[in-house]
């Protein structure tokens, strides 16, 4: 029984002490009334107190028996061990008697009692990983001590996960993780304190976790990182403010696509503030904070923002982009068709055909057309015949094989049987075949589109068994054919 | 209303020609009306009667399979002694008790303990299973008797049955097996299930009880593992 | 405390080599090179020996993971149809460049042999539960194909036998963790606050009742075994190979054998959906039929005891007031309210999610698709098809594992097996 029932027993005498206090015929028995509930409450406590001090031993056995499991030979029954210290005992000092024990196991066991520890949560184990981190140079353990500064942790605890970062790649893993899992408010600035100090790469390390930390309040320095003079810092943080940023820190951002290097490091820039952008939920507005931005910009930078507008589109921006289109300056001109080609959807479509069939120079041609290609199949409203014809139409304006191989690997992105039919002439130009059959096998892939046709395309999988000479190409034909899965390769990168 | 009244007549004509191969969209009135009768009493023992004429006539081992479907969801107490008659039959046994362990009355339950006392082999492990499936608690005594069979899938099959129902009477007669070696295994991971449901019910004195008999020496690994979890979870539990 | 007592493998193999060292060991063991181990290979004693059940389409990628670790050692293969079990034999001797890899038709012989520390199994939905409780009562951890369960009273008993016997027990949907990071990002770190509904649009029909015609048994296939607890039907080559999809070509199409595919790429998407709005380890509290309206087609909504709703096929998309993420096949949206982020769990060691559980073999911690999180998925996916079946809503106790109140829903928990297989 709780002791909490005790003391109601306590105060429910009282209160029937107060009715007899009221009531003359019951007051010829108080004392024996009196006497009487005092001795039922005595024995309820009595009671109360004999089952606390029964809970006492259960625990105290428990924490025995856990600790005998774990330091015992056979990983089976030590698992078990761990089983209780991570949902069992809840108290602080189980967890202290269980922390206590870690000096004391075997190298294997002292990994799984950290584990075990981590998963439990109760950061009263967290000097025993001070201590314990001190002592030991092993690697395995000190891994498992960093994973469990994740969740026993503190703000006090960076400087160590920090310095982690440089050590082992299973430390370094380890810190990583336990970095973004610390839990507290202040462990951002703890960041922030140790940032200056650190190298290119560990800055970069460092920004990523804030922003997987979604620390809002590290924005600004996040923006001032995307102008430093190390493209590695500068790449860590235009990634990082993709991840959290929104439409206030577009103005700011813009430096850092400016300060960008062209090629890879600009690209991301510019993909990071459309990120910005489009996390405004006023779809009409996404574009403003940018077009805004621009108007202070010099020239030379105006060009190279008004591509990123084109990556954003929307209404505003296509005004704009026109206008540079049509400008007599030729290098705006030339900026303002880059942007229409960014443009994120079909919608410009017609204005692309119309600017392809004014174009001139091959270059501006190439662009446009490619352009075309991109966006022809982008899953949008639009019917899949819709997109299936105007990719057609596209196939019909280009002139050498490579667009037209484009325009083949495409078609993949339109997954309706039309799309087969389509591909079917092209397997048997050697020039375009190997392509076409990339595109089927891809197509086959999605079973709700394979089974429901599955004449014409074991047809079509027959062709490509006959004809490609590509390794991945034919399994997978073999695999579909007969109904089976095929794992796609995992594509692994930082981003 | 008619119209499907008589989709259901020509689906029932159908069902007595149906066979393995046969088209089986003929029987979807039936279907329908499984559902269509979900809150009509009337209609639905209607239907259960003419499923149960279909099953007591003379009809492809199939069709007898499709109305033993039909009657694990619609069928009654009236279904009862056409299906129990089905317990013997080596072919038809499992899909009588697809239909039985599926309907809830008392019925369908002595029917299954009945048929304990008829049959013997795979055709009773069956039986058990059912009773054992449907946490019949009224048929420990009569599965208990099956622990000592000669047949080790019997015993087995017993043994399994009263893991399932886990009483305390169950456990008691779990506890006083002495089946043949090699129903030994089952019998044991039985107790250990009838100790996982008193613990779950806070009867934890009951529950370390089973696991301290387990946990010596003389049982093997993975029962002393099983028996320590289980004590350590007894004294997790706050009283 | 003292307890082990009987030697195991590996114990002999530590010892031996240990004593082989010493000189003191003199039985006519020879200890290999490979034994030992080399840079790349850990010794024997290290690896966990394997063994596989069900080695066809899925099961034979299995295979092939586990096949192809440096600390497995894949011992034994177990397949009813012959053709299978010989190339899957062939491949475990290739890969070992020995003869050693044993072939068995029934699976009660592999798990009998002591020397098997885990099996995989692969083969279809109507066998996984015996498989995987067979498993945990002879020590063995299981990884076990999804969808995990064919029945609704399946699931708790493959959880009891996995924690009674304290085995590691896997599910097998790998996408779950590696499709869907698009959403589970920004679900987790708190970008889209507390996620409020979930639309699964993708995923097909219901599995069938099948009535294809006799055909002759071929030779090289044990068809009582492969039928085992499933109610007994002639053979016809439509039910157990050709397509592995659902469109009535195989096994996949029919209910004695399979959920379709609503349990088949439900176990991924709604594993997936499940893990992004974090309730994987929760079980639906209602499945909400909705019926049919003028252009719309009906769906099911499975509600949340957190409040959460996951629609199955919502024809009308969500347009929600709060920030929404749409991943194609799953549409999620939150309140927006900010949320502290919380770490996304992810798989242990190496190698995906059979890197996982070979990891979680060896640490005995719980791995990412642990049987119960699979098992919680497994039950959504039932409670779809019985509202879809019933074309009515109907309520769950995830604490009774039943349908209170509702004796027509409650006979759709489970299926009697067919002798001598049962489950318990």
């Amino acid at each position: 029984m709780p002791r909490t029932e005790a003391l109601e027993s306590v105060a429910l005498v009282t209160k029937v002490l107060a009715v007899v206090k009221r009531n003359p015929q019951y007051r010829l028995n108080c004392h024996r009334i009196v006497i009487a509930l005092v001795a039922i409450v005595l024995a309820i406590m009595l009671l109360d107190w004999r089952l606390a001090v029964a809970d006492d031993n259960q625990q105290d056995e428990l924490i025995k028996m856990v600790a005998d499991l774990i330091s015992g030979e056979d990983k089976d029954f030590r698992a078990v061990g761990f089983e209780s210290v991570r949902s069992g005992a809840k108290s602080a000092e189980a967890t202290r008697h269980f922390a206590a024990l870690l000096p004391k196991l075997s190298p294997e066991s002292q990994i799984g009692l950290l584990s075990a520890l981590a998963d439990r949560g109760d950061r009263e184990a967290r000097p025993a990983l001070i201590t314990l981190i001190s002592m030991t140079q092993n690697e395995a353990i000190r891994e498992a001590i960093l994973r469990a500064f994740g969740t026993l942790g503190e703000a006090a605890d960076v400087p160590v996960l920090v310095k982690s970062l440089s050590a082992s790649q299973r430390e370094r893993t380890a810190s990583h993780i336990s970095l973004k899992q610390l839990q507290g408010t202040e462990i951002a600035n703890a960041i922030l304190a140790v940032l200056p100090t650190c190298s290119a790469e560990l800055q970069s390390d460092l920004l990523e976790i804030l922003a997987d930390r979604r620390e809002t309040t590290t924005m600004p320095v996040m923006i001032q990182a995307a102008v430093n003079k190390d493209a590695i810092v500068r790449t860590a943080a235009m990634r990082a403010l993709s991840k959290i940023a929104g439409p206030e820190q577009v103005a700011g951002m813009v430096c850092g696509v400016l300060r960008a290097e062209t090629g890879r490091e600009r690209d991301e820039a510019e993909r990071a503030i459309v990120s910005a952008c489009l996390r405004n939920p006023d779809v009409t507005a996404q574009a403003a904070p940018l077009i805004q931005a621009m108007q202070g910009l010099a020239a030379a930078d105006a060009a190279v923002i008004v591509g990123t507008l084109g990556r954003v589109g929307g209404p505003d921006s296509l005004q704009i982009v026109e206008t540079w289109i049509k400008d007599s300056d030729a290098g705006k001109q030339q900026s303002g068709l880059r942007a229409l080609c960014n443009w994120p959807n079909a919608s410009i479509v017609p204005r692309l055909l119309e600017l392809f069939q004014q174009a001139d120079l091959p270059a501006t041609r190439a662009m446009l057309l490619a352009a075309l290609i991109r966006v022809a199949p982008l899953p949008d409203e639009r019917p899949n015949q819709e997109r299936l014809a105007l990719l057609e139409k596209t196939l019909l304006l280009c002139q050498e094989n490579d667009d037209r191989n484009r325009v083949i690997e495409r078609a993949r992105a339109i997954r309706t049987i039309e799309t087969l039919r389509f591909l079917l002439p092209f397997v048997e130009n050697p020039v375009t075949s190997e392509k076409a059959c990339g595109s089927i096998v891809e197509l086959a892939h999605h079973r709700d589109l394979r089974e429901p046709n599955k004449l014409e395309f074991d047809k079509a999988l027959d062709i490509v068994l006959a004809t490609s000479k590509n390794a991945e190409s034919l399994e997978r034909a073999k695999r579909y054919k007969i109904g089976q899965t095929w794992e796609r390769p995992k594509v692994t990168s930082k981003q | 209303m008619a119209d499907d009244a008589a989709k259901l007549d020509s689906a029932c004509e159908a069902l007595k020609a149906y066979n393995w191969g046969a088209d089986k969209n003929a029987l979807q009135p039936i279907e329908d009306a499984i559902v269509s009768t979900s809150s009509d009493a009337a209609a639905r023992a209607a239907l259960e009667a003419r499923l149960i004429a279909v099953l007591e006539s003379d009809v492809s081992r199939d069709a007898k399979d499709y109305v033993c479907r039909a009657l694990a969801v619609i069928g009654s107490t009236a279904s009862v002694p056409s299906l129990a008659t089905l317990l013997a039959k080596e072919e038809l046994s499992h899909m009588a008790r697809f239909a039985l362990e599926r309907i809830p009355s008392v019925q369908a339950a002595d029917a299954l303990r009945a048929a304990l006392a008829t049959v013997s082999g795979d055709l009773k492990v069956g039986v058990l299973s059912s009773l054992g499936n449907r946490g019949d608690a009224a048929s420990v005594t009569q599965i208990a008797a099956a622990l000592g069979d000669a047949d080790s899938k019997v015993a087995a099959a017993a043994a399994a049955a009263l893991g399932s129902i886990r009483t305390p009477e169950a456990a008691k007669a779990l506890a006083a097996a002495k089946p043949i070696a090699a129903a030994m295994s089952i019998v044991i991971d039985s107790r250990l299930a009838c100790a996982e449901a008193f613990l779950a019910q806070g009867k934890m004195e009951d529950a370390r009880a089973i696991y301290m008999l387990l946990v010596g020496e003389s049982n093997p690994k993975l029962i002393r593992l099983a028996a320590t979890r289980g004590i350590q979870t007894c004294l997790e539990q706050k009283r | 405390m003292n307890h082990g007592t009987s030697s195991t493998r590996r114990e002999f193999l530590k010892t031996a080599t240990g004593a082989a060292v010493t000189g003191v060991f003199a039985a006519p063991y020879i200890i290999t090179s490979k034994a030992l181990g080399d840079d790349t290979t850990p010794p024997a004693s290290d690896r966990i020996v394997m063994g596989g059940i069900g080695i066809g389409n899925q099961g034979g990628g299995d295979q092939g993971a586990f096949l192809g670790r440096g600390d497995v050692q894949y011992v034994a293969v177990c397949d009813v149809r012959k053709k299978w079990r010989d190339g899957a034999k062939d491949r475990v001797n290739g890969r070992n460049k020995n003869s050693d890899c044993a072939a068995y038709n029934d699976f009660r012989e592999l798990l009998a042999r002591d020397d098997i520390d885990a099996v995989h199994i692969g083969t279809p939905d109507h066998w996984h539960a015996i498989m995987v409780i067979e498993a945990c009562r002879a020590g063995k951890d299981a990884y076990c194909q999804k969808p995990e369960t064919l029945t609704l009273r399946e699931g708790p008993l493959m959880i009891a036998a996995a924690r009674r016997y304290s085995r590691i027990v896997s599910g097998g949907s790998q996408r779950v963790r590696e499709d869907f990071n698009n959403l589970v990002g920004p679900c987790w770190n708190g970008e889209l606050g507390a996620i409020k509904s979930v639309n699964v649009r993708d995923f097909g029909p219901l599995s069938q009742l099948c009535n294809l015609p006799a055909q002759e048994t071929p030779a090289d296939i044990d068809w009582e075994m492969w039928l085992g607890p499933a109610p007994w039907q002639p053979y016809n080559s439509g039910r157990c190979d050709g397509n592995f999809g659902t469109g009535g070509n195989s096994w996949r199409s029919y209910v004695d054998y399979s959920g379709g595919s609503l349990t088949d790429w439900g176990a991924h998407l709604f594993g997936g959906a499940t893990f992004a709005s974090d309730v994987c380890e929760l079980q639906p509290t209602a499945a909400v039929f909705h019926k049919a309206d003028g252009q719309l087609g009906a769906y099911v909504t499975l509600t949340y005891p957190n409040g959460l709703e996951i629609h199955h096929r919502r024809p009308d998309q969500l347009k929600p007031e709060g920030p929404q993420i749409d991943g194609g096949k799953i549409q999620i949206h939150g309140d927006g309210v900010k949320r502290d982020p919380k770490p996304a769990p992810g798989y242990k060691g190496g190698g995906g999610i059979h890197g996982d559980f070979i990891h979680c073999v060896k640490t005995r911690e719980k791995p990412f698709r642990d049987i119960e999180l699979g098992v919680n998925t497994m039950v959504a996916l039932h409670l779809l098809t019985i509202a879809y079946r019933l074309q009515r809503t109907v309520k769950w106790d995830a604490a009774t594992q039943q349908f209170p109140g509702d004796e027509e829903a409650g006979r759709m928990v489970d299926r009697a097996r067919r002798q001598p297989w049962f489950l318990s």
